[in-house]
């Protein structure tokens, strides 16, 4: 168990030239859950490498419970780390496998036999663990390999690396479930890193969301749900992902192409801005709002996707499955005050919009 | 969509690789098959001897100490040479231009003609003038026409010399091709360097090695010419190889009859012993060992019946 | 119209069996087959491809027989999970490689026209001279469909193709295929293991389980009134809460819990085992009416997405349940919680093989 800090971290591949990931200073606290969410090409791979030992940043310092830890290998770091793919060794049994991390850190016999035994009930492979690697499937291969990653007792973190990639979209929310009671019951401090919004958001106590080797915005699934701080947070989570919309604001009120779309709550806001809102809280009104035409709508079982469109814009609503409008037909949406924002041209949060009394016509 | 008959015109590409393998292999195959089998006097004086000449060939004394000598050779090139080429190549710088420059040299003794190897040594030896025959000779007395085992050894030493980059290379393309997260693992786990080496390099390395091993035993097996320049197979018969041996009996004595069945003898067994030897190492990747079958997805279903857990977490857990 | 039929195809090797007596009808448009891993979707494209023999079975297409015709006659294209272009070809070679393959050769301005329709159709125009591995993974897997559709196959194929992509990255995509396909008149069966692609697409699906195919119909109606236990478990996501119960026709139980229930579907009186089923939206911890069940469950794990809350709870019997809050809500762990549900939202499977019984009240057929 153990705290991770970063001071100033920075890693460029090419001597400078560009940076896979820019200065970054966080504390990563013991024994909280933690995810790295983004695009593939974010950067989030490169700082997790960097926590393992595994990549030397070019710049900055790692501290591991307050010892810098930056030119100390992999192997004294004591961190587990779990790949996106199958990595095993493929002349060990499965058992041998799990036993492998153990045996080479010289834990008495009795207790391997008993931890492996325990993990591999925990994961369900028991039935497998005296195959070769190579002749189970490929997503039980990955189950073997996120064993050998829990296997061990001591360690200061784990690190998964888009360990559910290659597992069954039914399995996953299994898989994940196990995870984080795992995590729960050892207190370990996690780094988990995904693509998959649902995968980081019910996972993590904490989600980074980066980009472009920065981190954009930190917080927990709440946060970053209900208040993104950046556009790309609110295009990346959610899905689909929030509803933008170029404003110009004069003395605190929104207007597209001369129209009214709100006010903002920040007062004196002036300029070219952009206006967010997610589909979940464009709410349909039967009184005061937007009136938008019905393009589409898609039933997904559980809720709707109403997609919407006004003059040069389109919007996408989420609705309740009860709720029924005439594609071609007209339908009145509006929007919470609290739940729609506005960002400046650097992307930033500035304020929040209220609807505009007039009603948007 | 067009159910016509399926095209084979491009069959037709083959035929010349047919021909050329016809007169390079199948029919002097056949002429010495027709030579092993006959006692040819003269034109049209020969005599069908059946299986004689094989006979003669497995009980000859000189034919019989040729093979031990030769699988002793091989096999002491094997134990030399595949260790060895594995160790240079993990010494080998992984990126940049210094692995192109070891490339280079490291290739180097690959791309000499067989005979200019055999000629080159031949002179390094020379105890009177040769550079190494001469540096040697300061600390021990050598002299490869006098003495078996100097003749032995730099046959051996010559070998390794000329083919271990051959080992090398392979090997060193076969470390490449390891996905890094292989290693990445292995430090995690905190396997020694030992331990990478034997559980996930060698594992990796065994299909690139298997051709390695054949590709030695058999030219190894088949050596000529630089044992004939160099030693030209003695002193006596000491690095006589099965390939000069069968020269001797069938240019020197124009022994055709004995030469063709040995020649027989020989290409069966090189066939057969590869042949064996890749299969037994191939054994566990025969078809059908990794496939993927309906039945096991009933486990699958079972895991996501989640069971009661969370007492045994709590187990797992302390 | 085409139409690609598959008579009782059926595929078995080294005595395993692959596919079992399949007969299923392809139209043109996007055919979804969703099904876990190991359902046998990959085998039967390849089958349809020609890159596999059936053991048994014929293939039809249109009023032609194509079951001994060999891959390369097919008139079929192939998308993998992987991103399979030539390394060595600019985009514009690669998307021209299967028109300059064709027995009547296409003219350079014919193959240049169709090159940029496709280019355009795909985004990919800016980067018609540029080596697929300078192209991003969704870059690279639109060229390989760029490929696929330049010949105008009569039958596509796409294997999980958006497997590999980032989570934005195959929402974006997902949305761009439709249209895509709109405007084609090719058969395309796209396969994935994703409930939500189904539901999205919303197109004829074909849903696989262990070589079989076992339901087909429109996803949603699938997702909604699925014919078995495998079915109804391969269209959710979030997993769907499966409990079993003994039911007689008037009252129902499930754990400690019993309730009355009673359905057309189930005889009075005769006592019989089943499995319930319940979507983890379905079940609320708000009363929702008069006639509500209740049950007690205490509280293992939440999972938070933002807009909802994934609630995983035991109850007393040690069955687990989850259920679907919206918005946030924080939860500690072992709180005692009363949950309820409507019995009309239940779906009734034969616990012994599968098949449906009932399915949710309200709901269209």
């Amino acid at each position: 168990m153990a705290e991770i800090r970063l001071e100033g971290v920075a890693h460029s591949y090419d001597g400078g030239k560009t940076y896979a990931l820019n200065p970054i200073s966080m504390t990563w606290e013991d024994g909280k859950a933690y995810a790295l969410l983004g695009p593939s090409g974010c950067g989030k791979t490169t700082l997790l490498n960097i926590i393992s030992g595994l990549l030397k940043p070019s710049e900055g310092k790692v501290f591991i419970d307050g010892k810098d830890v930056t030119d100390v290998i992999t192997d004294d770091r004591n961190i587990a780390q779990v790949f996106q793919f199958p990595v095993l060794y493929d002349t060990m049994s499965v058992r041998k496998n799990l036993e492998f991390p153990l045996k080479n850190r010289k834990v008495p016999r009795e207790k391997i036999a008993e931890r492996v035994k325990e993990i591999a009930e925990l994961l369900g492979i028991e039935d497998d663990l005296d195959s070769k690697p190579s002749k189970l499937r490929s997503d039980l291969q990955q189950i073997v390999s996120l064993g050998r990653g829990l296997v061990r007792e001591d360690v200061s973190a784990i690190l998964f690396d888009e360990p559910l990639t290659v597992i069954d979209q039914n399995f996953k929310w299994t898989l994940r479930n196990r995870l984080k009671r795992l995590h729960l019951a050892t207190g370990v401090t996690v780094v988990y890193v995904t693509h998959d919004q649902t995968e980081a958001l019910t996972f993590a106590d904490e989600v980074l969301v980066m980009d472009k080797g920065s981190l954009v915005q930190a917080g927990t699934s709440e946060s970053l749900f209900l208040e993104p701080q950046h556009e790309f947070v609110g295009y990346f989570i959610g899905s689909p992902g929030m509803n933008f919309l170029d404003v110009e604001a004069s003395a605190s009120e929104l207007t597209h192409n001369g129209k009214p779309i709100g006010k903002a709550a920040k007062a004196g806001l002036n300029g070219r801005h952009r206006f967010g809102v997610r589909p979940e809280f464009l709410i349909p009104s039967s009184e005061a709002g937007m009136e938008f035409n019905v393009d589409r709508i898609e039933d997904r079982g559980v809720f709707k996707l109403i997609h919407l469109s006004k003059d040069d814009f389109k919007f996408i609503a989420k609705t309740e499955e009860s709720y029924e409008a005439k594609v071609g037909g007209k339908a009145t949406f509006s929007f919470d005050p609290k739940r729609a924002f506005v960002y400046d041209l650097n992307q930033k949060f500035v304020s929040t919009v209220s609807p505009s009394s007039q009603g948007g016509n | 969509m067009d159910a016509k008959k399926k095209n084979n015109r491009a069959w037709f590409l083959v035929l010349p690789v047919v021909f050329v393998v016809a007169f390079t292999a199948i029919i002097p195959l056949m002429a010495v098959a027709n030579y092993s089998l006959q006692d040819i006097q003269g034109a049209d004086n020969r005599l069908f001897v059946g299986l004689d000449f094989f006979k003669r060939v497995a009980t000859d004394p000189n034919i019989q100490d040729a093979f031990a000598r030769n699988v002793t050779l091989s096999m002491q090139i094997l134990f030399i040479q595949i260790p060895l080429g594995i160790f240079l190549a993990r010494l080998m710088p992984k990126s940049g231009w210094k692995a192109s420059a070891a490339l280079v040299v490291v290739a180097i003794p690959l791309i000499i003609p067989w005979n200019v190897v055999g000629t080159t040594w031949r002179i390094f030896t020379r105890s009177d003038i040769g550079l190494g025959g001469v540096l040697i000779n300061q600390f021990t007395d050598y002299n490869l026409s006098e003495s078996t085992f100097d003749a032995w050894a730099t046959i051996l030493v010559m070998d390794t010399w000329h083919w271990t980059p051959l080992v090398t290379l392979l090997v060193y393309a076969g470390l490449r091709s390891i996905p890094q997260a292989y290693y990445q693992a292995a430090a995690i786990d905190g396997a020694s360097a030992m331990a990478v080496f034997r559980f996930v390099e060698l594992p990796k390395l065994r299909r690139v090695l298997m051709i390695a091993l054949l590709l030695r035993f058999m030219d190894s097996f088949m050596m000529y010419t630089e044992p004939f320049v160099v030693t030209g197979g003695g002193p006596g018969s000491s690095t006589q190889t099965l390939s000069i041996l069968l020269t001797t009996i069938a240019i020197g004595q124009f022994d055709i009859g004995v030469a063709g069945a040995f020649s027989l003898m020989y290409f069966l067994f090189i066939q057969i012993f590869s042949f064996l030897f890749f299969t037994v190492l191939t054994l566990d990747e025969r078809p059908g060992a990794t496939k993927v079958t309906p039945k096991l997805k009933s486990k699958a279903k079972e895991e996501n019946k989640e069971k009661p857990v969370n007492s045994k977490l709590k187990k797992v857990l302390k | 119209m085409t139409k690609l039929v598959l008579n009782n195809v059926s595929l078995s090797q080294d005595s395993q069996d692959y596919i079992y007596d399949l007969s299923a009808t392809f139209n043109a448009g996007i055919n979804l087959l969703i099904g876990p891993t190991t359902a046998g979707k990959t085998t039967l494209m390849r089958i349809i491809a020609g890159l596999v023999k059936p053991t048994t079975g014929t293939m039809t297409l249109g009023d032609q027989d194509i079951t001994k015709v060999s891959v390369q006659q097919r008139s079929v294209s192939f998308v993998y999970q992987q991103f399979i272009n030539y390394p060595s070809l600019s985009v514009f070679d690669n998307i021209a490689s299967p028109l300059l393959a064709a027995k009547k050769k296409p003219s350079k301005e014919e193959v240049a026209a169709r090159v940029e329709e496709m280019a355009t159709l795909l985004g990919l125009s800016p980067f018609l001279k540029r080596k697929p591995a300078e192209l991003s993974g969704g870059q690279q897997q639109r060229v390989a469909i760029a490929r696929a559709l330049a010949r105008k196959a009569d039958i596509v194929l796409l294997d999980e193709p958006l497997a590999n992509l980032d989570y934005k990255l195959r929402e974006q995509l997902r949305a761009e295929l439709q249209s895509i396909f709109a405007k084609e008149s090719s058969i395309v069966i796209y396969s994935t293991a994703e409930p939500s692609e189904a539901l999205d697409f919303a197109t004829d699906t074909f849903v696989m389980n262990e070589g079989r195919l076992i339901q087909t119909g429109k996803a949603l109606e699938i997702y909604q009134k699925p014919e078995s236990v495998a079915a109804a478990i391969a269209m959710a996501d979030p997993p769907i809460n499966l409990l079993s119960s003994n039911i007689d026709g008037k009252t129902a139980n499930f754990g400690k819990e019993t309730f009355k229930f009673s359905r057309p579907e189930i005889t009075a009186g005769s006592a019989q085992q089943i499995t319930l089923g319940i979507q983890p939206g379905k079940i609320s911890l708000e009363s929702k009416g008069s006639n509500s069940v209740s049950f007690s469950c205490q509280v293992q794990l939440a999972e938070v997405t933002g807009s909802s809350t994934f609630v995983h709870v035991n109850l007393e019997s040690g069955d687990q349940v989850v259920i679907e809050v919206e918005g946030t809500k924080t939860f500690t762990l072992d709180k005692k919680l009363t949950a309820y549900f409507d019995p009309a939202d239940l779906y009734g499977f034969d616990s012994t093989s599968g098949k449906a019984i009932f399915a949710p009240i309200g709901r269209a057929k």
